[in-house]
């Protein structure tokens, strides 16, 4: 399964952070610092995966930001790198050429389609059609609320 | 595909079902798999190749595609795609540990697998991937390097051993620290176990002592200690060999401290002559830590002793080093110096038979592959009971570094050198039925004192050095003190008699089938958990019982831990416990007869105290396995002094009426003590120490006198509650090792115990 979901940007900001395992407040901050220093300081051509104690620390860089995934042992990497890559072109379909401005701007959407995709550490729906549906229709939802 | 394929290999299925439909799917899938040239499908398609690769292996009923799975990964490790090298070198290493793959691999060079096809035209290949696997050590990428080593570690036989451990060392150097220590620690382990040329050994483990520096734990150079020592073909080799490194310049810690150790053993053995040993040695003296140090001072005074035309230069110049650390601040280099400077003075004969030379090692399991196991994560359970054994052994394994105490054994033995050293119980039976002297023992033990008064200490002595070799660290005092200091442990020596006496014969019962022996003394077990409520009881290469109590009041409960160390059953496992006067005990339930391999089962046995008893419960066991069997018979720790309740002395009036309330014996009884060596030099505060441990409660500042101790507690017993029990220490200002010990309590037999107690753990 998924541990913990983080995308970090090249001067070492968190930008998204989701934990699917129990870490406390101490160990989440370790965790971050570590996996940051991991993964901004590897070169361009070597491989993306990494031992980080008990998880294995799979990360893809795209444009400015690393997103990185700590899975267990026994996962398939390349497996998770296409889940990484799922949940890329989702946000990229939603925002429409997304970059890491609305990323920032619109954290809480981020998060939303990030549960949509990850259940409990586990992919959850793969088709893309579906999710933007979804979360179309939550948008909807919030423009009827605000309107009254 | 992918989670059907994970699903099948979580669930172990061994191609049942869907049996004939999975190789077929699984052929297609490793034939068809290509490089696309979208990443993303690269990535996908890649993902469920190596899935399959996976499944494959793990299922390993088609030979065929095993084969093809191989080639691939073959093709994989040279791809520049770093991804795809970094799972062909994971894989391939996960597919060498495949139990079929290990004969397969012995067999044949380098790439596990490809020995199934055998064809003689796979050779090269099979070369090309050795050397492609070499260079995946060179790579910048460290993930690659490390799935590397784990390649290279995993694939070493007798034949490629030598090329590999070379391009190991050769890879050391440049190697990052954090994975230094671990190559360090497998590259140990390699060269012992492929070593087909003990000479080869003692260069390569050398020469990884050099360049590894720091980062050579203790365990490692405690092997190679092992290993040498018990070859005897190998001491002057390697004494010569360690000269060459100190000439060439290596002064690490770790490679000195071998190099001392195996000068001062073995370095009569070479042509140099033992001054100029002692001048290259000196010179790292001054940089070296604490421990190194020790190590050195021993070896200079072999190395003076080993210098037979005496030479009163060397002498004098090993005295002055030795004088110059007598007023050193660390107890242990303090003790060294002065007694090496007070042998060294003395005639020949005396130090001759002190630094005689150590004697083989017994066999044990190599520690080494243990601490490699630890570190790959364990259950906790299982491991809290490894780690304690691992501490048991460890503690003996100290044994090269503090040791000069079994060399005490040679002169005072006629029995020596001891190859094995025998368990606590036979060697009674060995001088009984030997010598005429032991014969006279045992009128003299009486059943009850666990103590033996000094009178009888010839045979003590005798007993006791046999005993040490297996009890090594245990004994606290490092010190090779002279014949006449109180002797470490009476106790251990006495009770292996009273085994003798009390029990079946243990040793001589088992027949055919070769008896199991305890790894370490069961004396010193049993004395520990007299102290402590938990810890190992029994240890043995098959089983280990693990022991945990608590009290309360009168009443206890202990519960024994049998573990099956053993990769086989032990089947009739009987567990009998003899019932003493006095005291309760009953087992709820009893354990099966059969104990599985890696198997642990618990064991409660209640008890309960309804008056004051002397002796221990005694608790026979036995078990067999299909080359062994043991029976035993073990002291359970289950002594008077466990149901102490300590006492709060609110009023001090009150209690001292009490206390002048009884006369003397005998309720009152008084006795004075020379403490052991180790409570010596501890002093005051060891012995509230000790004191505590045993559940006699200290109240502080109860005597007016700051040298004495007073001690308050009650006595549970089911029938009398609250027999209350004082005990009064009083230190001798002039002899800080003597002691008066005054126990008083309501019970005559209580007393008597009480004490006899008390001054077992004060000589021991």
């Amino acid at each position: 399964m998924i541990h913990f979901v983080l995308l970090i940007s090249r001067q070492g900001k968190v930008r998204l952070a989701k934990w699917y395992t129990q870490y406390t407040v101490k160990e989440r901050t370790k965790t971050i610092k570590q996996v940051t220093g991991a993964v901004l300081s590897r070169g361009p051509k070597l491989c993306n995966f990494l031992e980080f104690g008990e998880t294995k620390l799979i990360y893809k860089r795209y444009a400015s930001l690393y997103f990185c995934v700590g899975v267990d042992q026994e996962d398939n990497e390349l497996a998770t790198l296409e889940t990484v890559h799922h949940f890329v072109e989702i946000l990229d379909r939603y925002f429409g050429n997304v970059c890491e401005l609305d990323l920032i701007f619109n954290f809480h959407k981020a998060y939303y389609i990030l549960d949509e995709v990850l259940l409990g550490g586990h992919l959850q729906e793969t088709s893309k059609r579906a999710i933007h549906h979804v979360v179309t229709e939550q948008d909807a939802l919030v423009e009827n609320a605000k309107n009254g | 595909m992918l989670i059907a394929g994970s699903d099948w290999r979580s669930e172990g299925a061994a191609g049942t079902a869907g049996g004939g439909g999975q190789p077929q799917a699984l052929g297609r899938v490793l034939l068809t798999t290509e490089v696309s040239k979208n990443v993303n499908k690269n990535n996908a398609m890649h993902a469920v190749l190596f899935e399959a690769i996976t499944l494959v292996m793990h299922l390993d009923s088609e030979q065929e595609l095993v084969s093809q799975c191989v080639n691939l990964l073959g093709k994989f490790i040279s791809v520049r795609e770093p991804n795809i090298r970094y799972l062909g070198l994971e894989n391939m290493s996960r597919l060498s540990v495949l139990p079929e793959m290990v004969p397969v691999i012995q067999a044949h060079q380098a790439l596990p697998g490809q020995a199934l096809s055998a064809l003689p035209e796979m050779l090269p290949v099979i070369q090309a991937h050795q050397e492609k696997i070499l260079a995946s050590l060179q790579d910048t990428d460290i993930s690659i390097r490390r799935r590397g080593l784990d390649l290279v570690f995993s694939m070493c036989d007798e034949n490629n051993a030598k090329d590999l451990t070379s391009e190991l060392l050769k890879y050391l150097e440049t190697a990052d620290f954090s994975i230094r220590e671990e190559l360090t620690l497998k590259m140990a382990i390699l060269a012992e176990r492929f070593a087909v040329d003990l000479k080869w050994y003692v260069d390569v483990i050398l020469e990884l002592v050099d360049k590894a520096g720091e980062f050579v734990s203790d365990e490692i150079w405690f092997r190679i200690v092992q290993v040498i020592t018990n070859s005897e073909e190998l001491h002057a080799y390697s004494a010569s060999k360690v000269y060459t490194f100190l000439l060439e310049g290596s002064t690490q810690e770790p490679m000195i401290k071998v190099a001392a150790y195996l000068l001062g053993e073995f370095g009569r053995g070479i042509p140099i002559p033992p001054q100029q040993q002692f001048a290259l040695l000196h010179e790292s003296f001054a940089t070296m830590g604490l421990s190194t140090r020790n190590i050195m001072l021993s070896a200079y005074a072999k190395m003076l002793m080993n210098c037979t035309p005496d030479d009163p230069e060397f002498r004098a110049k090993v005295h002055a080093v030795f004088k110059r650390y007598e007023t050193n601040t660390d107890a242990d280099t303090q003790q060294r110096v002065l007694e090496y400077l007070g042998l060294t003075s003395r005639p020949e004969a005396a130090m001759r038979g002190v630094l005689a030379e150590m004697p083989k090692f017994p066999e044990r399991a190599s520690i080494l592959e243990r601490a490699v196991k630890e570190k790959e994560a364990e259950t906790t359970d299982a491991s809290v009971q490894r780690v304690r054994s691992m501490n048991a052994e460890a503690s003996q394994e100290v044994s090269p570094a503090s040791a000069t105490v079994p060399e005490i054994i040679v002169p005072v033995l006629p029995v020596a050198p001891i190859e094995t050293p025998p368990p606590p119980t036979s060697p009674p039976q060995d001088l009984i039925s030997g010598s005429p002297v032991a014969a006279a023992e045992p009128p003299v033990i009486e059943p009850i004192a666990p103590v033996q008064p000094s009178g009888s200490a010839n045979v003590m002595d005798l007993l006791d050095g046999l005993i040490e070799p297996s009890a090594q660290a245990p004994a606290p005092a490092p010190a090779p003190t002279s014949a006449a200091a109180p002797s470490p442990d009476p106790f251990a020596g006495s009770a292996g008699m009273e085994d003798l006496l009390g029990g079946s014969g243990v040793a001589s019962s088992a027949a055919a089938p070769a008896q199991v022996q305890p790894i370490a003394d069961v004396q010193e077990w049993f004395h520990k958990l007299c102290m402590a409520d938990n810890g190992v009881l029994y240890e043995d290469p098959n089983l280990q019982i693990g022991l945990k109590s608590s009290y309360q009041g009168f009443q206890g409960r202990v519960v024994l831990y049998l573990g099956n160390k053993a990769p086989a059953t032990l089947s009739s496992l009987r567990l009998h416990v003899a019932p003493i006067p006095g005291l309760k005990v009953s087992i709820n339930e009893h354990p099966g007869a059969t104990l599985a391999p890696k198997q642990q089962i618990m064991v409660v046995i209640d008890v309960a105290c309804s008056a004051p008893f002397m002796e221990p419960p005694q608790l026979h066991f036995g078990y067999s396995t299909d080359t062994q069997q043991a029976q035993q018979q073990l002291r359970l720790p289950i002594v008077l002094n466990k149901f102490l309740q300590p006492l709060p002395v609110t009023d001090r009036n009150e209690f001292f009426e009490r206390w002048r309330a009884i006369p003397g014996p005998p309720l009152k009884l008084q006795e004075i003590v020379q403490v052991s060596a180790a409570l010596t030099a501890a002093g005051l505060p060891a012995v509230q120490a000790l004191l505590n441990a045993l559940r006699l409660n200290v109240v502080p500042q109860l005597d007016p006198n700051p040298r004495n101790m007073v001690t308050a507690a009650t006595l549970c017993c089911e029938a009398s509650m609250d027999g209350i029990v004082i005990v009064r220490m009083e230190s001798d200002a002039n002899n800080s090792a003597q002691y008066r010990v005054t126990v008083s309590t309501s019970n005559q037999v209580a007393s008597s115990t009480l004490k006899d107690i008390i001054l077992t753990h004060l000589k021991a």
